[in-house]
Order: C-alpha cells, then sequence, then structure tokens
C-alpha cells in the first residue's frame, strides 16, 4: 500500500452490486477519498439497431432497453413521435398510458427497496417488500398480458383498454397496497437499522445535485424539485395537480442522504397510487387509439419530418428521447436518454469520506439501471459473436449431460 | 418566463443561423456556429443559473456531424418548461468543439461520449477516456457513424457463421 492509500473496486461483477457496473474508489482504510466508475459491460447498439428500423419496429426494440420501466421508453419515444407528426393521442388512451406508467412507478420502487434491504445486509426486508411486489405483478398481467414487458404503448394511443374487469382488478389492487403501506413505510423509515445505516450517508447537496444534473428521486431527494409530470402537460398529469415529491414532506426537512432518497421513494408510492385511482375515476370515455391501421399509421408518421423530443417522469427520473424523421421508412436519429446517465456523476460527490462499507448501499441508492444507460454496440472478437456463443452453449449441455447422464 | 422572451436573449447574438419553435411542449431549437456556441450556453445560464442540462444527441449527417445540446429551463414551473436545444454542425474534416464543462458540470458524460462514439474532438474537456465502450472495443471505430468509420462491419461479422445452419 503507497502512502496515497489504494484503490479499491467494487464490480462489475459483484455480490453487492446487482448492476454490471466498476465503482473505483481510492481509499484510506476505511475511507473513500474519491471514486470514480466505468460503465461499458452492457453496451448492446440498441440506437444503431433503431435507426435500421420503421418508427412501429422501434417501439418494440425501445421496450427492451430496460426490462423494468419499459413503459417508459415506449411512451418517451411515441411522443417524440407524435410531436414530429402532430398527432392527437385520445384522451383515454393519455389516462391508460398515466395509469400503467403509474403501476410501473410502484413495481419499480418496491422493487428498489428489495434491492436497497439486500445492499443493507437485511434480507428480510428484501424477501418482505418483493412478496408484496408480486401483487402489483399481478395487476400489470391482468391489465398487460405479460408481468414485466407490458406492450401497452403505442403510436397515438394506447393497445388495450380498461375494461370493466380489469378496472375492477386494479382497484382491488389499490385496496392492497393502501393496507400494505404503512407497514412498508414503518419498515423502511422507521427501522433503527435501516435508519442507522442511511441517515447522513451518502450525502448529494442540492448545489451538487443540480451540478451533476442529477434527475428523478436523486434530485428531489437532495431538494430540487424536477419532475416532468409537472412541469409537461401530457397523460393524465396535465388534468391532475402533481407535485414532486421531496423529504421535508416526509420530516420537515431536506437532508440529501440515502434515507431521504428512501423516503422519497416510499413517498411516491403512496402518489402513484392516488394518480392511478384517479386515473379510474376521471376516466373519459371514447377511442384508444389514433388509427387503428398500423400501416396507415406507419406511413402517415413516415411522412413527417422534423426533430421530437418525447419525455416522461419514469421511476429513477426524466426519459428522454430524440428522434429526427426526415420523411423516410427509418428515422435520420433516434437517441435515449435514461435517467441513470444523469445519475451517475452524483456518484462521486456521494462516495467521498464515506466507508468502504457503505458503497454499496449508496451506488444503489441512485437506482442505478445499466442496461439503460449503457443501450448500445456489437463487438468484435470472439466475446459475443454469434458461433462462439453456440459453441460455448453446445460444450455446455455436453458437459451437463456427462454429469447427470442423458435424460 | 415564456418562450418568446427566451428567444428575445438570443435574437440579436453573434452566431445565431436559425431559430426554430414549436408551441407544442415549448420546444425551441436554435442553430449556431461553432465558434460561438460556449457564448450561448453562458447564455442559457444566464437567463436560469441552475438550468438543467440533459443531453447531447449527436448525429452523422454524411458530410459533417450534427450536434444538438438540450438544456431544460423553467423546470420548477407547473406547465412551464421550456426545452432548448442548442444545434451546432461540425465538418467532417474538423470535428472539434469546446468544452461546456465549466459552465456545467455534468456535461462531461455526453461530452465522453460523443469522443467515442462520433470521433468529435472535445476541447478542454477534463476526461477524455472511454466510457461507454469497452477498452477492447477496435480503435478508430465509432458506434454513431455512418461512414467507413461506422460499425457496420462488426454487425455484419456478428452474424457470421449462420450460413452454415
Amino acid at each position: 500500500m503507497s502512502e496515497e492509500g489504494f484503490e479499491f473496486s467494487v464490480g462489475p461483477v459483484h455480490p453487492a452490486l446487482k448492476e454490471p457496473v466498476r465503482v473505483k474508489c481510492k481509499v484510506e482504510g476505511e475511507k473513500v477519498k474519491d471514486a470514480d466508475f466505468e460503465l461499458s459491460q452492457v453496451h448492446r447498439g440498441i440506437e444503431w439497431a433503431g435507426t435500421k428500423r420503421n418508427p412501429v419496429q422501434i417501439l418494440y426494440l425501445s421496450e427492451r432497453i430496460c426490462g423494468i420501466c419499459n413503459i417508459c421508453h415506449t411512451l418517451a419515444f411515441s411522443r417524440a413521435v407524435e410531436n414530429i407528426a402532430g398527432i392527437e393521442t385520445p384522451k383515454r388512451a393519455e389516462y391508460i398510458r398515466t395509469l400503467t406508467a403509474e403501476l410501473e412507478r410502484i413495481h419499480s420502487h418496491i422493487l428498489w427497496a428489495g434491492v436497497a434491504a439486500n445492499e443493507l445486509g437485511f434480507d428480510s426486508v428484501m424477501q418482505y417488500t418483493w412478496k408484496t411486489r408480486e401483487k402489483i405483478l399481478d395487476v400489470i398481467e391482468h391489465m398487460t398480458g405479460n408481468r414485466i414487458t407490458k406492450a401497452m404503448i403505442t403510436i397515438g394511443g394506447a393497445r388495450r383498454d380498461v375494461t370493466k374487469e380489469r378496472e375492477e382488478k386494479i382497484r382491488e389492487g389499490i385496496e392492497y397496497y393502501r393496507k400494505a403501506y404503512d407497514k412498508l413505510e414503518n419498515i423502511l423509515l422507521q427501522d433503527k437499522t435501516i435508519k442507522a445505516r442511511t441517515k447522513e450517508i451518502g450525502v448529494l447537496t442540492e448545489k451538487e445535485a443540480l451540478e451533476t444534473c442529477a434527475v428523478g428521486p436523486t434530485a428531489r431527494a437532495s431538494g430540487v424539485g424536477k419532475d416532468v409530470r409537472k412541469t409537461e402537460e401530457y397523460g393524465a398529469y396535465q388534468d391532475l395537480e402533481i407535485e414532486p415529491i421531496t423529504p421535508d414532506m416526509y420530516h420537515g426537512e431536506v437532508n440529501g442522504d440515502v434515507y431521504d432518497r428512501i423516503a422519497c421513494r416510499v413517498l411516491e408510492i403512496k402518489q402513484s397510487l392516488d394518480i392511478i385511482e384517479d386515473c379510474l375515476n376521471m376516466m373519459p370515455s371514447g377511442d384508444i387509439k389514433y388509427e387503428e391501421n398500423i400501416p396507415k399509421l406507419l406511413s402517415e408518421v413516415q411522412g413527417a419530418e422534423g426533430e421530437g423530443i418525447g419525455r416522461h417522469e419514469a421511476p429513477r427520473g426524466e426519459v428522454i428521447h430524440h428522434v429526427k424523421l426526415v420523411g423516410e421508412e427509418t428515422p435520420e436519429s433516434w437517441r435515449v436518454r435514461a435517467p441513470t446517465y444523469n445519475n451517475l456523476l452524483s456518484w462521486i460527490p456521494m462516495l467521498k469520506s464515506e466507508q468502504i462499507a457503505d458503497i454499496p448501499i449508496i451506488a444503489a441508492s441512485i437506482d442505478p439501471c445499466m442496461s439503460c444507460a449503457n443501450r448500445a454496440v456489437v463487438k468484435d472478437g470472439t466475446a459475443l459473436e454469434k458461433k462462439r456463443l453456440r459453441e460455448l452453449s453446445r460444450k455446455k449441455t455436453k458437459e451437463l449431460k456427462e454429469e447427470l447422464g442423458d435424460v | 418566463m415564456k418562450v418568446d422572451e427566451i428567444i428575445e436573449k438570443f435574437e440579436d447574438k453573434d452566431g445565431l443561423r436559425n431559430i426554430e419553435k414549436r408551441v407544442r411542449g415549448r420546444r425551441v431549437w436554435l442553430t449556431v456556429d461553432r465558434e460561438n456556441f460556449k457564448d450561448f450556453v453562458e447564455e442559457v445560464y444566464e437567463i436560469q443559473e441552475d438550468a438543467h442540462f440533459s443531453v447531447c444527441a449527436g448525429t452523422d449527417l454524411g458530410e459533417s456531424v450534427e450536434l444538438i445540446y438540450y438544456f431544460s429551463l423553467n423546470f420548477r414551473e407547473r406547465h412551464g418548461e421550456i426545452y432548448l436545444g442548442i444545434r451546432v454542425i461540425l465538418p467532417k474534416d474538423d470535428l472539434k468543439i469546446q468544452t461546456i464543462t465549466g459552465v456545467v458540470k455534468g456535461a462531461q458524460i455526453s461530452e465522453r461520449e460523443i469522443q467515442e462514439m462520433l470521433d468529435v474532438e472535445v476541447e478542454g474537456t477534463p476526461d477524455v477516456r472511454r466510457l461507454f465502450l469497452d477498452e477492447d472495443f477496435p480503435e478508430e471505430t465509432y458506434p454513431w457513424r455512418r461512414d467507413e468509420k461506422g460499425p457496420d462491419k462488426i454487425a455484419k461479422d456478428f452474424h457470421e457463421g449462420d450460413e452454415n445452419e
């Protein structure tokens, strides 16, 4: 060990980090003196592949950028295209979109709460939160046909209506979470161990959050009241008085620590329940699609020219899709900006002066999603080549057969 | 602050080539000369000290590379946020742009990205290391480029071996 201490890496594959990213810390003893990060583990070339496809095909591709928050990408992409082509989405579809996006937020925040508990070594909380999360997945499955990949958004509308039966199921889900909420809040925000491990840990001041351009609960927990649902007129949000959730709403102050980030997300679960209920109560009647006929829709979109920006407040923060259409089959440009992309830099001030043992929970506190942040590229050589993957897969099957007998 | 008031602030600035606005969604695009690009970014932060920098979108246009830096203003105002894009066109034989990290620290990620994805040299940027690309990703290949420096060759190789199926 040199006089300046040594470098300590967490990741890219590490039991304490569920995402493929390397967090590199310069440490002196147990104390972190400086931090840096390396991405580049899951770059898949999605934007590149998108510019070789038409806008309707991109919709399916964008859904696969992220497994957890897939509504946000399809919604942001659709909004960008609608913005260029001047497509008006029917009011009922806007409500269905909002409702599904909020179901997704509940699922994502509860999932994150479990991950955070796991990072703290509090596995009973992880098991409890994930058990609680099952109900929302049931509701999503009932509503969309799938637990995770929802395929609810189309350009100019929503793909499935809220039928009477589905509404009942959603209301049942809301009821379940209203009952579970107090316990969830009590465990995540009142537990002594969680308080001890998260209060005054991984602090991001308001100034730092603004400097590093943080978004979503990461920024709001530091007092930056930025929320696209408040500032843009879209979905059902424009008819509702959405207020960005900041931690002072819970305990009267803003500290910008890990605890505040938990508080923001827990409160947002409650906010989402209210939004879903409002959507159901205020749901207008009418069509759910601007155009039923896909070839007709496609020809209208492909004839459009110009630049469009589609934005949505995803569970982790603002998602932006920049699309440029030039009146051809495929877009000239498609750029995806996921929230983790903007939240990465905030790790550095959060980690400085903290203990090594707190690295996992601090890293997890921004709710990082590497598949969103990395998105894009195909690598040459052997690692990702299809042929090589097939060889390895066959080799493994053969080995398993030898080990287990030919079953 | 309204869209027109924002536009007024930029109208008389040197280096402004074009203004495009879309009332729906309050979007504004300014096309500016590379030499004056940084002045425009500084003006954004004169208008609002804590303006939010979102991202830089880059596109290979064939003869040139287009960069659009997106900023968000009025982000605390209900239904009042203005989304501003500052567009710069760089000729392919001189892909250089000034860093804006002195004005907004958070631009670092985007600057590292356009360097590795488009081969744009960001003059004065504090970090020139790769970020999204793996260190063994081939040199001189830039994923967002559509010319000979682009990734098409790699993508083609990705499917080799399918013929034997």
